[in-house]
């Protein structure tokens, strides 16, 4: 007899809704299993068998067919495990055939007939909720994942055997209330950009960053507090949205990395990957991509620490995603996008002993000129070209901790990114910017307004600081972050020449 | 073919050593002569070192190929040889002058040079004070040389072109080569404002013992050389005992006496060099050469206003170099502000930008 049940499948970021559809006849007894399944899925019939006979209930002595249409596309995940039993069930007239219409069933079984948690829920129940489904059955583990998702009523399962009690006895879905399942006991900041006493100009220049979604580059000597730094800048990035939350939670919810915390959902991603991370753990791969770092960090941050120590491949790979905001990955099993959106921290030392350029501090260079070179040189002029602001980092002096100096706290940094955001918001609505950073070569002149007396100073610096046409652009792009900051429509000399004060440092200068 | 062609070619041919140009010329006469004598003579004059002895017969048997390349040589570089009138006079006066330069970039002239000699692995002060003399000697119409190297010559080079003065950047290699590689950028200004020379022809690769030859060129070529950095052994200090043997002044400025950079300058101040704390040092010794008599530092010293932030951060700056958190902390200006200013110095010409976001003003 023939029964159906609904699921999806997940490749890559990519939503299909799957048909599961079984059927049993008369014949010698086994499993097909066709559709194109990978071996995770054809491993599901052992399993499924497993679990309905541990569960007390009869497995069919009989010719089964497991079909998973459309059968042209391919899947993997052992989240199949649940609609195949569930469908098995119903072919076999153990549970009604009209009791899970329009219902989508995820979850993976265990042989004692316990459901398990899997990976994907989130972008799956997402995409199937647009298709119109409302009613869906998840592992009772994967409940955070939904969280956030209105207008949907959702059964927990945890194991098969009162799962099919509950539908032989009509099923009841609950509906959900928002954060009503997760932790919500806010987390406690513990990296705050407080905590970079003294270090005012760095603290000014991730404040920018963050503000025009700038990159940002940082040289320094060890223990300049490069690494501290930029481990503060989501402490000062405006909360997500909604859209922009569920996003990112979607590509966690794939690489099943997400956390059940209210705060995950609201602060952006920060990554980082150390600088041994092949290429593919950047950008993604696996025969069915998974999302790697840089789409870990969408909308977020990706921190690259020791900059010149990352393998030159992966380096180089991260030009496209910065300049697109999505990485394409190619694979047999087809091509698959993800959205890479964010914004990269660079942090290096100035050359390999670390301490060329800063010997005040009672260290000197220990290295040839030319391998101070070489070490810049490992960073290719694309990838610089692509850093906004330049930051040198300078170890922290006595008189730096003992200032009784105050300067803006993390709140009020904090709100004046936020009203910067607000005004690009406004400003770019309808475009596809979103961000300063975005602005094309095109654009500048329509969007970068310099007043009389800063266009002066631009072409003075231009000539004296020997800026290049790149170099021009950036800076006025951060000008006009840094006017935005001040609230100014027009980019003013101030704004201005504060932004030359972040220009290329000169041993990363191409020409 | 006249005399200076037969020179010519036995350099292209790779005969670079001019005292061993001399003395072949003192044995035959005259470089023609050397092209027909015979094996046995030419072996006794230049000894029987193989590769020179190889580099003579080829030259000697294929005069056809050798006078092909001195024109190709001719179409991209200018040759100066010493039997030419315009051969430089401070250059000829020396003990061992070159017998053949091969120039690039503006003809070389009679503009009075100081030689800028130092550490290759200069110190950020080294480096600013190279770029501040060369600075004030190009106002006054001194020109540079040194020797394209990383560090103390590449700051005295650029600091000289950046101020409009004429530069001369002697090699130790062939005169088509870039080494070392990186200073790329600052051949190619130099080619254009200023000359490239080298005794070596094109071709010639780059050798541990050229560089201290060369450098009786750059103190040949000027009325003094003034040593920035060194150490206590330091190619500047062979070009420092050149110009003492020639006659020349020799500079150096005073440096920490803990800094192992300063170790050979602080000690050919021991030894009687002149001490240089401002131009005027350099600039009184040279005075009878100097084409700018008189020059007047207020006369070019444009009139600049400051606001008065901008005057409390340049009094702070006059003091010491000081990195930007020292000057927020020692000002009342918040960071913005003070960003802002510090740009505005910069591009006034009063504050210079040192690695580490430090800032020294400029006197």
């Amino acid at each position: 007899m023939l029964a159906k049940t609904t699921t999806a499948s997940l490749l890559g970021l990519q939503v299909l809704k799957i048909d599961v559809e079984v059927d049993t006849s008369n014949g010698l007894p086994s499993v097909n299993i066709v559709g194109l399944p990978d071996a995770s899925i054809k491993e599901s019939k052992d399993r499924v068998r497993a679990a309905i006979e541990n569960s007390g209930f009869e497995y069919p002595m009989q010719r089964v067919t497991i079909n998973l249409a459309p059968a042209d596309s391919r899947k993997e995940g052992t989240h199949f495990d649940l609609p195949i039993a569930l469908a098995i069930l119903m072919s076999t007239n153990q549970i009604s055939k009209e009791s899970l219409l329009d219902t989508v069933i995820i979850g993976e079984l265990s042989l004692d007939g316990s459901i398990l948690k899997v990976n994907g829920v989130l972008p799956m129940i997402m995409e199937l909720k647009r298709m119109g489904f409302k009613k869906v059955i998840v592992p009772v583990e994967n409940r955070y994942e939904l969280s956030m998702l209105k207008g949907l009523t959702c059964f927990f399962a945890d194991n098969l055997k009162s799962l099919v009690k509950q539908i032989q006895a009509k099923i009841e879905f609950e509906e959900i209330d928002s954060f009503s399942l997760i932790d919500t006991t806010p987390s406690e900041i513990t990296e705050n950009i407080d905590d970079l006493s003294g270090q005012e100009n760095v603290k000014r220049a991730l404040e920018i960053a963050a503000a025009g979604g700038h990159n940002l580059i940082m040289i320094g000597p060890p223990g300049s507090g490069k690494t501290m730094a930029a481990r503060r800048i989501p402490s000062i990035l405006p909360e997500m949205s909604f859209e922009e939350a569920m996003e990112v939670a979607s590509i966690y919810s794939a690489a099943g990395l997400l956390k059940p915390t209210k705060s995950f959902f609201q602060q952006r991603p920060f990554r980082a990957p150390h600088h041994t991370t092949s290429a593919v753990a950047l950008t993604g791969g696996g025969r069915i991509p998974r999302p790697g770092e840089i789409s870990l960090s969408h909308r977020g941050v990706l921190f690259l620490d020791e900059l010149p120590e990352f393998d030159k491949k992966s380096l180089e790979i991260l030009r496209q995603p910065l300049e697109d905001g999505e990485v394409t990955i190619s694979r047999s099993a087809g091509s698959f996008s993800f959205p890479s959106e964010f914004m990269l921290v660079a942090a290096l030392n100035p050359c390999p002993c670390g301490y060329h350029g800063f010997e005040d501090s009672g260290h000197t260079c220990q290295c040839a000129p030319y391998q101070v070179q070489r070490y810049a040189n490992r960073i290719s002029g694309p990838l610089l070209d692509r850093m906004d602001l330049y930051v040198e980092c300078r170890r922290v002096e006595y008189e730096d901790l003992t200032t009784k100096r105050k300067s803006d706290n993390t709140e009020q940094i904090k709100a004046k990114i936020a009203e910067a955001r607000k005004i690009q918001h406004n400003r770019y609505n309808g475009t596809s910017i979103k961000t300063n950073a975005e602005i094309k070569p095109a654009s500048i002149q329509k969007y970068c307004l310099l007043d009389n007396e800063a266009e002066i100073i631009m072409k003075e610096a231009f000539i004296k600081m020997k800026l290049s046409a790149r170099g021009y652009h950036r800076i006025l792009k951060v000008a006009r972050t840094i006017a935005d900051l001040d609230l100014s429509e027009m980019i003013e000399t101030q704004h201005l020449a504060e932004a030359l004060q972040f220009r290329t440092l000169h041993h990363f200068k191409r020409s | 073919m006249e005399e200076r062609d037969y020179l010519i070619a036995l350099s292209v041919a790779g005969l670079h050593y001019s005292k061993l140009l001399s003395d072949l010329k003192d044995f035959f006469g005259s470089f023609e002569n050397v092209f027909s004598a015979s094996e046995e003579l030419l072996e006794k004059v230049i000894g029987n070192g193989p590769y020179r002895n190889k580099i003579i017969k080829e030259a000697i048997n294929d005069t056809e190929e050798l006078q092909r390349r001195i024109e190709e040589i001719n179409e991209q570089y200018t040759i100066i040889t010493l039997l030419d009138d315009h051969y430089p006079e401070n250059l000829q006066e020396i003990y061992d002058p070159p017998w053949v330069l091969y120039t690039k970039g503006k003809p070389l002239n009679s503009h009075p040079m100081i030689g800028m000699v130092g550490a290759r692995k200069a110190s950020t002060y080294g480096k600013w004070a190279a770029d501040y003399f060369a600075r004030e000697l190009a106002k006054r119409e001194v020109g540079i040389v040194s020797g394209l190297a990383y560090g103390i010559d590449a700051s005295g080079h650029q600091g000289c072109l950046d101020a409009g003065g004429y530069s001369i950047g002697v090699l130790g290699c062939g005169i088509d080569k870039t080494y070392p590689s990186s200073n790329r950028k600052l051949y190619q200004e130099l080619e254009r404002k200023g000359t490239i020379i080298s005794e070596y022809a094109p071709g010639v690769e780059p050798q541990k013992h050229f560089f201290p030859a060369r450098n009786r060129i750059i103190s040949g070529l000027s009325a003094g050389v003034f040593v920035i950095e060194a150490r206590e052994r330091s190619g500047a200090l062979i070009t420092a005992e050149f110009a003492m043997e020639q006659g020349r002044e020799v500079y150096a400025l005073p440096g920490n006496i803990n800094s192992q950079l300063s170790i050979g300058t602080n000690k050919l101040l021991r030894d009687g060099a002149r001490l240089v704390l401002e131009i005027d040092d350099v600039i009184g010794p040279i005075e009878s050469i100097l084409p700018v008599k008189n020059y007047n530092s207020e006369a070019y010293e444009v009139n600049i206003a400051l606001s008065s932030n901008e005057k409390s951060v340049m009094n702070l700056v006059a003091e010491e170099p000081m990195p930007i958190e020292t000057l927020l902390h020692r000002s009342d200006l918040t960071i913005s502000e003070l960003n802002g200013i510090l740009t505005i110095l910069e591009l006034k010409g009063l504050v210079q930008q040192l690695p580490g976001k430090r800032f020294t003003a400029y006197r």
